[in-house]
């Protein structure tokens, strides 16, 4: 083995992580090699120092609390029934804060839900829907499966869903269907249809909903629009960053 | 209709989330059971989450922010986890939450696979006693001079003693990136503690 060749694998070598063969060429190399002996030598003093640094940082409480309550907080029901249980992970001075929290986190939820209709909406599916259409797009992951026929896309849904979502391309009327995937909101996983208008990405997300027809309610969030509507047992979700008008059309659309 | 597949049908692994299977909807999520089976399994790793996210991030704030929207993203893919290694399947989504934290506020681009010169960092002559002195702060500031995806294999490495093929599943990377990425971070570390040395060791 030359000298170039050891070099790379030196780092390896300290960490144990060379196969059996290799090693034994890169130890025998070291052997004979002063400059690659120093190099080694180097390197386990590098981890040591890394190790004793005390750089592997602790997590502060305050970040162990508000995690604590996101995650008792992602939905109203059985809060109380395990905060008693989460009691447990927490230092003491949490116990004092912790009631506090729930009763104000119970207001938030429940205060809402109070004064809108019976679809039992409150801020948090707008949020939800926006937030995985921004992730959709953000993280390049719009679509799992990827076409512009509906008998491409509809048959992949099956198998991953408890519902077969109505798959439709509008290409015809400006509203290209680009792909599909299966994503998670409202505590299920559900059919998410990607189109393309012009430079826009539209996420459209279906599931199934026991409520009768619902005529269409539009909404804007984060610069976001949104249009929230019922049609033959399922809901719909639209969210775009394209204009309200055009997700009006996409809506009547969709609603046959 | 109605068969699974179909010819023709092209599906593309997706990087952001955990893998689904279909199976996941026959295990329905009985609530507070398996929030607290999470937080069981999940909270533990809350210093290795942190740890990982405060180095990629560079700033406590933002870490703290990262580390939140982790576990609330781990929440809702958790009925996907299959067992195995809680903590890398944690710390993969750590990282991703924070790569994308950084496109969204930093304009910081997810790393490609670059892959440079193998020759470029040749290894000078390093002086021993100085490493082996090296205080906390100038690891410190020689870790953050780091490029992120060089200070990422570093610290699931070197802090978090992570293998080298956990670490390729977390950066999603082939384990002979990991290798030489780790070999060059550690070069470009030693070189970085000299420099400070050499510049009078301000930190």
């Amino acid at each position: 083995m030359t000298c170039e060749e050891a070099r790379s694998l030196l780092s390896a070598h300290v960490d144990h992580e060379l196969d059996p063969v290799t090693d034994r060429e890169v130890s025998e190399h070291i052997a004979g090699c002063e400059s690659c002996a120093r190099e080694v030598e180097s390197i386990r003093a590098l981890t040591a120092a890394l190790h004793r640094g005390e750089h592997d940082l602790r997590a502060p409480d305050a970040l162990r609390n508000r995690i604590e309550h996101a995650i008792g907080g992602w939905n109203s029901s059985d809060r109380a029934a395990s905060a008693e249980r989460r009691g447990r992970f927490l230092p003491r001075s949490a116990t004092i804060a912790i009631p506090w929290a729930i009763a104000a986190l119970l207001l938030l939820v429940l205060m809402p839900m109070a004064y809108r209709n019976s679809n039992g909406d409150s801020d948090f599916m707008p949020r939800e829907v926006v937030a995985a259409h921004v992730r959709s797009t953000q993280v390049d992951h719009l679509t799992d499966v990827a076409s512009s026929d509906r008998h491409t896309v509809k048959p992949w849904f099956t198998g991953k869903l408890d519902f077969s979502p109505p798959v439709v391309d509008y290409g015809a009327q400006g509203f290209k269907l680009i792909g599909g995937r299966v994503d998670y909101l409202d505590d299920r996983a559900v059919a998410a249809l990607v189109y393309q208008h012009g430079p826009h990405s539209i996420n459209v997300f279906i599931w199934p909903t026991d409520k009768a027809e619902q005529a269409p309610a539009m909404s804007v969030r984060s610069g976001y629009n949104l249009d929230h509507f019922s049609h033959a047992g399922m809901q719909y979700w639209i969210v775009s960053d394209m204009s309200a008008d055009e997700i009006q059309k996409l809506a009547a659309l969709l609603q046959g | 209709m109605g068969t699974g597949s179909e010819p023709g049908l092209r599906v593309i692994p997706g990087g952001a989330a955990p893998a689904r299977s279909p199976a996941a909807r026959e295990t329905p999520l009985a609530d507070p059971e398996n929030r607290d089976d999470f937080q069981r399994i999940f909270l533990p790793h809350l210093d290795a989450a942190y740890n990982l996210a405060r180095w990629l991030l560079k700033s406590e704030a933002d870490a703290q922010d990262v580390v939140q929207e982790a576990y609330l993203r781990a929440l809702r893919f958790f009925r996907t986890f299959r067992g195995g290694d809680s903590r890398a399947w944690l710390l993969t989504i750590v990282r991703n939450t924070a790569y994308s934290w950084m496109s969204r506020n930093r304009g910081a681009t997810v790393p490609a696979d670059f892959e440079e010169d193998q020759h470029r960092d040749p290894a000078p002559p390093v002086d021993l006693e100085l490493i082996r002195k090296a205080d906390s702060a100038a690891l410190r500031a020689a870790m953050e001079s780091l490029p992120t995806e060089f200070r990422e294999v570093v610290v699931l490495r070197d802090l978090e003693g992570l293998s080298y093929k956990e670490i390729a599943e977390i950066a999603d990377v082939p384990i002979g990136t990991v290798m030489s990425r780790l070999a060059r971070a550690r070069s470009r570390l030693k070189i970085a503690l000299q420099k400070l040395a050499t510049t009078g060791g301000k930190r």
